[in-house]
Formats: C-alpha cells, structure tokens, sequence
C-alpha cells in the first residue's frame, strides 16, 4: 500500500488511484519536476497495480477484470505513455533545471513541497489516544539483513534507527514500555525485557549491533514471543507490536493463521515495516489486527523514507470504536527528596542521595517513571502526562498567505526575522508570500518558526501572547 | 614505526581548545503587567518597582555583553495585552522614531558604544510600551499572562539564531524575570503553554533560569521549568540588592553550568491538583482517554473532562477497599465479653 | 588558534607588569573592559560576582562553588587573577580572604553602568557633514595593511611602508637585513605571515609597546590607547582633544599600519577601521570581521561603494532562499583526503601565502586550486615554517562545511562511545600525518654528544663495563665485534668511577 498516509481512514485504498490519474496528467506539462512526487507515482502506482490485481482476482468476473486491467494498465503507464520502465533515466541533477523563470523557481518549490508534506502528513482531528502504550519492536536479523541496498548494510541502518526510534518514543510517551525482540536462526530471542527505561534498550541494542544477523526469519515466533510478553499488560494500556522485516519469507513451525486469530482475540496491534518488497502474509497480518485498516504495512522506499515510517510508529494509535478499553488508571505523584546521607533506592539497591518517595507505600525510587516494585502502584509526575497532551489537542496547521501587493507586516511575529523576497527573475512577481498565517490569532509567521512551532514547540505564541483567545 | 610514535604526533591541542571560549545568547522575558507590578508597590510600600528592576537589568545586560565580546543579547516584554520585542527592534519602527521621546539621562552618553546601543533602545522601546498601555482601555474581565506567550516567542528567536550561526556552537538560555504574587488560580490555565516551552527548553539543551520578586508563594510551574532544564530559581524579597542577585546565581554561562554549582532549590513540588476537588493530589487516578487527574472516581463513570464512559469491572475493582482478615472475628469476641 | 595566542601573549606581558602599572591601569574603564575579556572563563565568573559585593569572600568558599571536575579551570583562573593583581588580601587581616582590586572594581562598575568614564571609551564628534563612509576607511586600512604584508613576501610593490613600520618590523626580527642591504624575511616572518589578522596586529603592537618602553614612552598611556582604540565603533569620528602627548604620538604611528584614519586637512579627527575593532575580540568575531576585511581586500579598489551596496542587497535575498545563511569567509579552505586544496579566494595576498606551502596548480575566478605535494612541504620546512603552523593556519581557513562535517563525525563517534576524548578533526588526518612526517624526514641525523670507550684487551672486560652501562641506562651505541660502546655524556663519570674501582682491584 501507499506509503503515504494522509488520515487515518479506512477507504483509502479505493480512493487512491483516481487521485493518481488526475495527478499524473498535469504534471506531464511542467519542467520542473519534483523528484519525490514522480518517484512515489511510478513505484506505488506499480504498487496499487498488485493490489487490484489481487482483489481482481478474488471478487470479480470476466467483463469487470477487463475494465479493471485497463484502469490497471493506466496507472502503471508513465506521463508519456510508456511503462515506467520505458521511460529515460531520470537524473536527481537534471531535475534542477534553470528554467526561463530562473533556477529559484526549482529550490523555492521543493521547499515549499516539503513544508506542505509535513504539514498534509499530520492528522489534524483531535482523536482519542492510546496514550499509555506497551510495544514490542521486533527486529529481523536474518540473512536478508546483509543486503548492502542501504548503506552500510541493511541490518547497521536498522539498528542505528531503532535507537533513534527508542529514545523518540520515550520522548514523546514516557509513561509507556517497549520490549525487543529479535528474529534470528528460525528462532525469536529476548533482547531487552519490557521496561520503561530507554537507556536498557539502547544498550541492548548497541550490544546486539555486534553479532552478524544469520538464518531465516520467524514471523510467527517472534509473534508469540511478543503475545506472551504482552500477556499482563493491563487493560488501558494499548498492546502494539511493531516489526522490521527485512526477509521475502518466513519459517515457521505451525499455523500461522492460529497465531493471527490469537493476536486478534487479544486486541494486539501490528505494525510492519518491510524492508524489500511486499509480502503477502505481512498485509494480512496488519489488516486483521488493525479492523480491516490497510495502512498500517509500509514498505520502504528509500532510507528517508524508512525513517518516515519509524516515525509515523512513534505517534499513539487512535482508539478504535471497537476496542472501548477507557479505564482509569491509578497512579501516584511522588514527592522528589534531597538527603544529606545517601540511602539505597528500592528499585536497584543502589546507593544514593535523594530520590522519590512513592506515596502509598514510602519506599524510594531512583528514577520516574516507574513501576514502585513494593506495591505495584504506576509512578509519575505530572511533567510526564503533559509530555503526551500535544497529540490529544494538536495544534492547527498555518494557512499560508496569498500573494499580494502589500502584507501587513515586514517581519516574523515571533522571531523578527524580515519576511524573504523571492521573486521570479523574469517578471518580477513574487513567487510565494513567505508568511505562514495562524487561523486564531492572525499572526504571520516564517517557515522557520513554522516548522518549530509545529514539531517541538506545539503552542502558537501568537496565540499564547493574547490574553483573549484560549 | 618509532615515527609514528613520535611526540610531535601527540594531540597538543588539548590544553589550548579548552580555552577558546564559546558565545552565548542571553533572551530575557519581562513581565511587565503593570497591575502585578503595582500590587508589589502596595505590598511593599516602596514606589518604582519596576524602575528599580530595570535598572538592574540593564547592568545585568551588559555584564552579559562583556562575558565575551561576541555575546548577543534579546529582551523580550509580555505586557497585558501582548509581547513587544524591546531588543532587537526591526528596523520598520526605528524609522519611526525620529524624535526620541524617552528621557535618556539614565544613561551616559559616553559609554562604552556596544552596551549604550542595547541599554537605549530597551528604555526607549519601553517607554513606548508604557505610554501605549496608558492610551489603551482596560478590558474588563479576567485576563490570562502572556508570560507563555512570550517564553515561546523566545525559543523561536533563539531557535531562529542558532540555524543562522554557521558554525552550529552558539549556546543560549533564557531567563524570566517576574514578581508579584500571582500563583493561584490563573496558572491553571497556562500549565500546557508552559509544559511545553519546557520540552521545547530541553531540546533546545536551553537552560531556564527564573528570577521571581516579593510575591508570598512560589511559581509551581514556573520551578519546574528550571528544574527540568538545569536552570536556577530564584525568589527575592524586594527589589533591593537585586544586581547582587543577577550577577552571582543568575550569571552563570552555559558553558560553566557543568562545574558550578547553582543554588540549591529543596524540593520542588510536582504534584498536580485534581480536576474535580482542586485539592493537591499524591495519589490519583488518570482518565486513560484525556489525562485528566481525578481524586476520586467520579460519580456515573464518566470522566468530567473528556465524557468518556469507563468500564465497569474495573471501577469497581478500584472502589473495593482492603480486606483485613481477622479483625472481624476479634471484634465479635470483644462485643461478647 | 590564533585568539589563544594573541591572548597568551598579550596575558604573559600583562603580567610581567608590576603592581604599580596595574593600579594605574585600572583607572581606566576601557582597559579594565579589555583585560576581563582576556581572563579565562571562570576568572570572569568570580569577578563579576565580586564586582557588586563589598565585602572579603573566603578563597575556600569560592572553592566549593566548583564542583570536583573544574579544579584545574579552577586553579588556573586563580592563579590568572592574582598575577594580574586583580585579586588581594582582604581588609580583614585573616588568611585566605580576598578581595578585588578596589581600583579595578571602581572602574569595572563605571563601565557597565556607565557612571564617570573619563573619555575613557573615546569623544565622538557629531558631524553630519563630514561622515566617512565605511568602504573608504576599509579600503584604507586594507590599503596599509596589504603594503606591509605584501613587503615582507616580497611581490614588487608600488607603494612600501614608512620607515617606522620598517623599523618596527625589523626590531621584531621579522625581517632583517641581508647582505645586500635590503631588507628579508625571516623564519619568524614566515610564520608570522600564516598567523590570523588579529594575531598580527596583536604582534606587531607589542612589538610596538617594548619599544615604546625604550623611547621613554609612558607604557601606561600606550595600553590605554590601545584598549581604548578596540572598545571605539567603526564608522564613528573621534576627537583627540582628550589624548595626552603620547597618545597622539600614538595616533600617527597608528595611522601607518592602517588601524585609524585621518583625513589629511583636519588632524585633529580620527576614524577606526575595521582592523581596530578587531583587536579585543574573540574568535568568532574574528571570522566575520577578516571575513568582511578580506572581502574589501579582494574587491580591489574599483568602485567598491556601489558593489559593496550591490552585494549586500542581493546578499539579502539571496541568501533567504532554502533557509541557511552562509557566509563564506573569504580564503576559506577545503583540503582533501587525495592532498588537493581549494581556496575560494581571489586577493594576490591570499595566493602567496598559500603558495608558500602548496602547490597551487590552476586558478579560476573565484578560486584556486592546488596540491600539497613533498617538494612544497619540504620548501616551506626548509623557510623556516613548522608542520603545527601550516596545519593550524589551514584549520583557522577551513571552509565552514569541513568544521560542520567534523562536529557530526564526532557526534557519532560520541554516541559509540561516551568515553572516546578526541578533539575535533576538522583536516583528514591522513593528511595532517603526512605533514608530520615530511617533517620528521628532514631530521635523518640525531647526534649525541659522549664519550666512546675502546681498546679492550679481553672480552670480559668489554662485557663488564657495558653492561653495567647498560644497566644504569647510559649506553647509547655498542659494538660486540669490535668491542666498543658509546656513553652518554652524563653517565660518562660514573662509568670510569665503576671501571676505576674494578680494574683497580685488578
């Protein structure tokens, strides 16, 4: 399926390749082409190409295959009537071509695509969350993983992002757990236990970094594997699982369709992410753990677009209708002390100054968010809930400005900066206004402080320096 | 390979790059809510407050530009009705003020150019400021600080000034400067605004820093934030010896926090208050859905914020109290006898 | 880096000034300014903290304000701060409680609050008729600069420096008279040449202040003027009606090396330039500054105004487009790990120091290329010039894109393995290795001055003296065959005490 995920809904699929043709046909006339766009057209185009096919198959008859073929057909031709693979090599240089309009038109563009990916990306309807996750990241360290189409070999890359990935999901959900699990040999091994503690995995990772990945993959041990790490998971906590699968194949020693129909019975979510091509047994899996939501299979593209998908897994899942599991949890806020004596923490026994005290039962912890090992009781401060309030009420999106004459103001609101002057070299018209307008407080803003307020910052100063708007 | 070995080969650039020594930017946010300010008059009985303050900051701002000649500095005001920027202004209003309207004498003509151009347009620009507020009506109702809006105002600017550094070493912090005694129940409302300038802080790697004057209670949120970003906290009685503050706690670089050692603050309490009762919470339960803190569960199973429905069985698990065994069978005993 | 050194070297003289001097130093504000700047760090921290505070603070109370990791910073910055006398023995009488410089601390205040300053920080003349554009006095002091520097490479020239320059450079042993009368470079020259700007004319003015010294000139007065020329803006006109006799001695000789400038028909105005603003600061600065300084001296002296207006505006737009701002630095470098330099630079100055070292091979409108070959390393050893010196000139000009490159490698390496210390590796270090070792080549002969022993008569005897001069580590050289062994000088005597007693015995 398409990797690019623009909301969470569930028709997607059918939806998709008329924007495609309708796509296709006006960029035929442009000469400047954005390399990302024509990419993803060719490769998903071929991609939804197997999807239709495969529906085909199953559902429809003679007369309907034929019309489908054609629109199939269609699809998989490029903008000048060939197949993809008839067409000249593109060039990545050849892409920035000065134009009469001059070479900005090319760079001003691709920034300007680039920003509104980001901002397309991102589901702006405030669902309700999953907030306290517990997910197992499942890594496949096969043969397939010794394959040198990312640099330096698929397996290094990774395991360099899954350790990216760990410290942004502690980042972004700090009161939920990760466990590793690792596919090697026909075997599923225990890298790291299921804890809250990002500095465990990542040196677990950087351990397993060492041993040179071997054998075939097991989908379906490493799934059972991660169902029984997932046994004891509380009911409010969502249970997600998360793959890397590098492999065409799996080996396994039973009915893996039984491990589904489990998976499924206990509410565990999968994610996929393939690494070579698209396999049939991963789609399935995906589609019957999500309720029939085709999207959460990706395969990559390339290495940006691999750590596109990492990211689109550190976000919280929205609560399906059909999983209703709203409970309240109960939780402590300990108080943080600072001793002149050091004492030991209960957690590992470790001598030290000051620490927190949990509040039902007095003994010390070291370090929150926590799990207090003498009474059970969830420990964390308050900073933490507010960590994950920003996917709950996510901040809209900037408008951008239209072209004018004259804007109102000369500089950014928040940081000073002088909007730019792009303007085309031939006619002198300005290319793009540069301002970046909030719908509630109707300030403008740069791309810069855009980008910023949007990915860390996610409050709008404009908004916040009103004493009237909320 | 006793070449190799040679001392000449030896990395003596150890000693000689520890001196050189890094700028820093120094944003500075001032509350300058004339009606904080004026409780603090009355509570102290001391008029100009504000006055007084300034004017330690103004020597603070230029203790900042000598640290390192390649220093840059921005002070930022939140006044009731917005932000101003007071240093850098943007060349648009200084066409504009061909007349200088400010009474400058404060500062001496003749001082050292760097700071006399950053002492000036601060006073001058807030000046303007004040004369403005006086001219605007007072809106009625309750009105929020802009304190939040300010902070994240700042992390733009220092964000927008890191990228344009070439060589990607320039540290910054950021310090507020507050007063009055305006904890209680407005606060409540800014709690996500200021959690999330912190998070922005910690990436950043910007350290907070918050000096708070007179006022009774502490800033809950605004200790955690320095707290969290390795900033000091500061609460001084008056306006008087306030420069002493400044330049010993709140003077400390980036670059020297690893081996000074700041002011301690005690404990810093993180508990929140619960969303039904307001009393503080040590022990709560979480609504999974919105993350509100409930200190009790809420009658009808439903969370007051978010209006979900919670599920039965666990409820009722919840509301169970410990069985202690054994007390019963005593207590029968001790009515027999 | 070239800051470090001009401050080591202006601390050191700094220092070796008695107590007296410094007193009458620190009346001055602008000095006082100038000096704090050039402590270390820490150093700062604790003055700024004493500055507003009258009483004594005990030594070991500032001792606990340092955490256990920066007791070396912490030493160092004590030991700074006492050899400059900024820090005495408190009023109080009882050990290890000190206080600030009064004097010093008086005139610091005055600095930053702006209280009396004394025309320390120079009287600006508001003149709206006659104001100097800033292009004219860059190109000016461009102008001076380039002669001097030009001079001691030896390209022909129109125009040489006056006789005072000549003689400075001469008493600095930067160049010296050869036999034909004519003034050439030296080692030191050489070196020189390939430092950064600022430290250049931070070299040249001490060169200057030791003469002074010997011309009777009041030292006192001399660094006043020199603080107080790098705390004055660019652009702005000062009158000298407040400078005493040596400082406007001063003023003239300073308008040869092209730090201030006059207009000839009114001399009673001066404007600094560029070079001047460059002299207190810091590295950072610096760049831009000899950016913008290097840019001028490479535009030449064709209408530069209207260029210079040009280029600033489309620097504007230009440069907002795609979002990073880059200044490249002119002269900015970028070396190889195949030895092949580029310097996007296009001033005669730029390509002669380079020159010097490389082999420069092919040169284009904006840039030069070139190879650092064996024979150009081997010349450039042979002029005097130290391997440290080339590597650290080609660090201070490397191009913007290799420092960023190094700080991600380093990141990474950081992130392998928190405990790895290297520094920052901005040139490939096989580059930087091989550098090293065409030095090392030139030295092929160690020689050892000793004492050689021969004409044994038995093998015993030979084997008896030599190892026991091999045990006490004085043998450098022995011969088995032909028994013979060399000493070092200074084991010498304690050989033949051993041979004296045992064959004695004999």
């Amino acid at each position: 399926m398409a990797p690019i995920v623009e909301s969470d809904s569930e028709d997607e699929s059918l939806n998709r390749p008329k924007k495609q043709v309708r796509g296709r046909t006006s960029k035929g006339k442009k000469h400047v082409r954005i390399e990302e766009d024509y990419n993803e057209d060719g490769h998903s185009m071929s991609e939804d190409d197997e999807n239709l096919f495969s529906e085909d198959e199953a559902d429809s008859g003679p007369s309907n295959g034929r019309k489908k073929k054609k629109l199939a057909n269609k699809n998989l031709q490029g903008a000048n009537g060939g197949y993809a693979w008839e067409e000249d090599i593109q060039r990545s240089w050849d892409l920035v071509k000065v134009d009469d309009e001059g070479n900005m038109a090319a760079l001003v563009s691709s920034i300007i695509e680039a920003r509104k990916k980001r901002a397309s990306n991102k589901n702006l309807t405030p669902f309700q969350r999953g907030i306290i996750r517990t997910m197992v990241l499942v890594l496949d360290c096969s043969d397939a993983m010794m394959e040198k189409d990312l640099r330096p070999n698929r397996y290094a890359m990774t395991i360099q992002y899954a350790i990216n990935f760990v410290h942004e999901f502690f980042d972004q959900n700090p009161i939920s757990q990760i466990g590793i699990v690792c596919m090697r040999n026909d075997l599923a091994q225990l890298v790291s236990q299921v804890s809250g503690n990002p500095q465990d995995h990542i040196d677990a990772l950087k351990a397993i970094r060492k041993q040179e990945p071997k054998g075939n993959s097991s989908l379906q041990n490493a799934l059972e594997m991660a169902r029984g790490l997932l046994l004891h998971v509380p009911a409010h906590c969502t249970r997600e699982v998360l793959i890397i699968f590098g492999a065409l194949s799996s080996t396994d020693p039973g009915d893996i369709h039984q491990t589904i129909a489990s998976l499924v019975q206990e509410r565990i979510r999968v994610r996929v992410i393939g690494l070579s091509a698209q396999v049939a047994i991963c789609k399935e899996l995906c589609k019957q753990t999500n309720y029939g939501d085709n999207s959460f299979y990706g395969v990559i593209l390339n290495e940006v677009h691999f750590k596109d998908l990492f990211a689109e897994a550190v976000t919280p899942l929205p609560v399906n209708k059909i999983n209703k599991g709203f409970t309240l949890v109960k939780m402590g806020f300990p108080t943080r002390v600072y001793e002149d004596m050091p004492s030991f923490c209960t957690c590992h026994s470790k001598l030290m100054y000051g620490g927190y005290f949990c509040p039902n039962c007095k003994s010390k912890v070291c370090s929150l968010p926590t799990v207090c090992p003498c009474c059970d009781l969830m420990l964390i401060l308050s900073t933490h809930l507010a960590r994950s309030y920003h996917h709950l009420m996510p901040l809209k999106t900037f408008q951008e400005v239209d072209v004018a004459e004259t804007f109102p103001t000369d500089t950014c609101y928040s940081c000073q900066k002088r909007f730019p002057r792009l303007k085309n070299q031939k006619t002198q018209e300005l290319l793009t206004s540069s301002r970046y307008r909030c719908a509630d407080c109707h300030q403008d803003f740069c791309i810069d402080c855009d980008v910023f307020i949007h990915e860390i910052l996610h409050n709008c100063p404009g908004c916040e320096s009103q004493p009237g708007i909320w | 390979m006793d070449a190799i070995s040679d001392p000449s080969f030896q990395n003596t650039k150890s000693k000689i790059t520890a001196v050189e020594e890094l700028p820093s930017l120094l944003t500075v946010v001032v509350d300058t809510t004339p009606k904080a300010w004026a409780e603090l008059d009355r509570e102290s009985e001391h008029e100009g407050n504000l006055i007084s303050a300034l004017q330690s900051l103004i020597v603070f701002l230029n203790s900042h530009l000598t640290f390192n000649s390649a220093n840059q500095v921005a002070v930022i005001a939140a006044h009731s009705s917005g932000i101003k920027y007071l240093y850098p202004v943007t060349s648009t209003s200084q066409d504009e003020t061909a007349a200088r309207s400010a009474d400058l004498s404060i500062i001496n003509s003749d001082m050292y150019r760097q700071f006399r151009n950053v002492d000036e347009t601060v006073l001058e620009e807030l000046y303007k400021l004040l004369q403005e507020e006086g001219k605007r009506e007072q809106p009625s109702g309750f009105q929020k600080s802009t304190l939040s809006g300010a902070m994240s105002a700042g992390f733009t600017y220092i964000n927008r000034i890191i990228k344009e550094q070439s060589s990607a070493s320039l540290k910054a912090r950021l310090m507020v400067v507050t007063c009055g005694s305006s904890g209680g129940k407005d606060e409540v409302f800014q709690y996500i605004p200021i959690m999330n300038c912190i998070f922005s802080a910690t990436k950043l790697k910007c350290p907070v820093d918050v000096v708070k004057i007179g006022g009774s209670q502490e800033s809950t949120f605004l200790q955690q934030a320095t707290d969290a970003t390795n900033g000091v906290y500061l609460h001084v009685p008056s306006t008087e010896g306030l420069i002493q503050y400044l330049t010993t706690a709140m003077f400390i670089d980036p670059s020297l926090r690893p081996i000074i050692v700041k002011p301690n603050q005690g404990s810093v309490d993180f508990r929140t208050s619960c969303y039904l009762t307001g009393k503080v919470v040590a022990v709560g339960f979480v609504c999974s859905v919105c993350l509100c803190v409930l200190s009790v569960i809420p009658p009808g199973n439903r969370c007051p914020a978010c209006d979900s429905e919670f599920d039965e069985h666990v409820t009722t698990k919840l509301k169970k109290k410990p069985v202690v065994p054994g007390m019963i069978q005593k207590k029968r005993k001790r009515i027999q006898e | 880096m070239s800051s470090t050194l001009f401050k080591a070297t202006v601390t050191e003289y700094l220092q070796e000034l008695p107590a007296q001097v410094h007193s009458r130093l620190y009346s001055s504000p602008a000095t006082c300014l100038a000096i704090y700047r050039l402590l270390p760090k820490l150093a700062k921290f604790f003055i700024m903290s004493l500055v507003f505070n009258e009483t004594d603070a005990s030594l070991r109370d500032l001792d606990r304000w340092v955490k256990s990791g920066g007791k070396y910073q912490f030493n160092e910055a004590i030991k700074s701060m006492k050899s400059l006398h900024l820090l005495i023995e408190g009023n109080s009488g009882q050990p290890f409680m000190i206080n600030l410089n009064p004097i010093f601390r008086s005139s610091f205040r005055n600095a930053l609050t702006g209280g009396e300053v004394n025309n320390s920080f120079g009287n600006v003349v508001e003149d709206e008729n006659e104001t100097v554009h800033t292009s004219i006095l860059d190109q000016y002091a461009a102008n001076k600069w380039e002669t001097i520097l030009h001079f001691m490479v030896g390209t022909p020239l129109t125009q040489t420096p006056s006789r005072n320059v000549l003689s400075l450079l001469q008493h600095s042993k930067l160049m010296e008279e050869s036999s034909s009368g004519e003034l050439q470079i030296t080692n030191e020259g050489f070196q020189f040449l390939l430092q950064d700007a600022n430290a250049q004319i931070w070299a040249l003015l001490l060169q200057y202040l030791r003469l002074a010294e010997t011309l009777q000139m009041d030292p006192v007065d001399v660094l006043n003027f020199i603080f107080m020329l790098g705390a004055l803006e660019l652009g702005k006109a000062y009158s000298d009606t407040n400078l005493s006799d040596t400082q406007k001695i001063m003023l003239q000789d300073m308008r040869d090396y092209g730090l201030v400038f006059q207009k000839a028909s009114n001399t009673h105005k001066f404007y600094p330039t560029r070079l001047t603003a460059m002299l207190t600061s810091d590295t950072s600065s610096i760049r831009s500054a000899s950016g913008a300084m290097n840019s001028v001296l490479s535009q030449g002296t064709s209408s530069s105004k209207e260029e210079a207006a040009a280029v600033a505006e489309t620097d504007e737009e230009t440069a907002q487009v795609g979002g990073t701002t880059q200044n490249i630095p002119d002269g900015a470098v970028i070396l190889e790990t195949n030895f092949k330099l580029y310097s996007y630079s296009n001033s005669p100055l730029q390509i002669a120091v380079l020159s010097l070292f490389v082999h420069l091979k092919s040169r284009f409108s904006n840039m030069v290329t070139g190879q650092i070959t064996r024979e150009s390393i081997r010349r450039a050893l042979h002029n005097g010039i130290t391997a440290d010196q080339i590597i650290a000139y080609m660090e201070t000009h490397a191009h913007p894109q290799m420092r960023r490159l190094a700080e991600q490698t380093l990141d990474k390496k950081m992130e392998l393995d928190p405990n790895c210390n290297e520094g920052l590796q901005i040139l490939p270090p096989t580059v930087v290795d091989q550098i090293k070792l065409w030095q090392l080549e030139l030295d092929r002969i160690i020689s050892y001055d000793g004492y050689l022993f021969t004409d044994f008569e038995n093998f015993q005897e030979y084997n008896m003296l030599s190892s026991y001069a091999k045990d006490i580590g004085v043998l450098l050289w022995s011969d088995d065959k032909k028994k013979r062994f060399f000493v070092s000088q200074e084991g010498n005597s304690q050989v033949i005490d051993y041979a004296k007693r045992k064959l004695k015995k004999k």
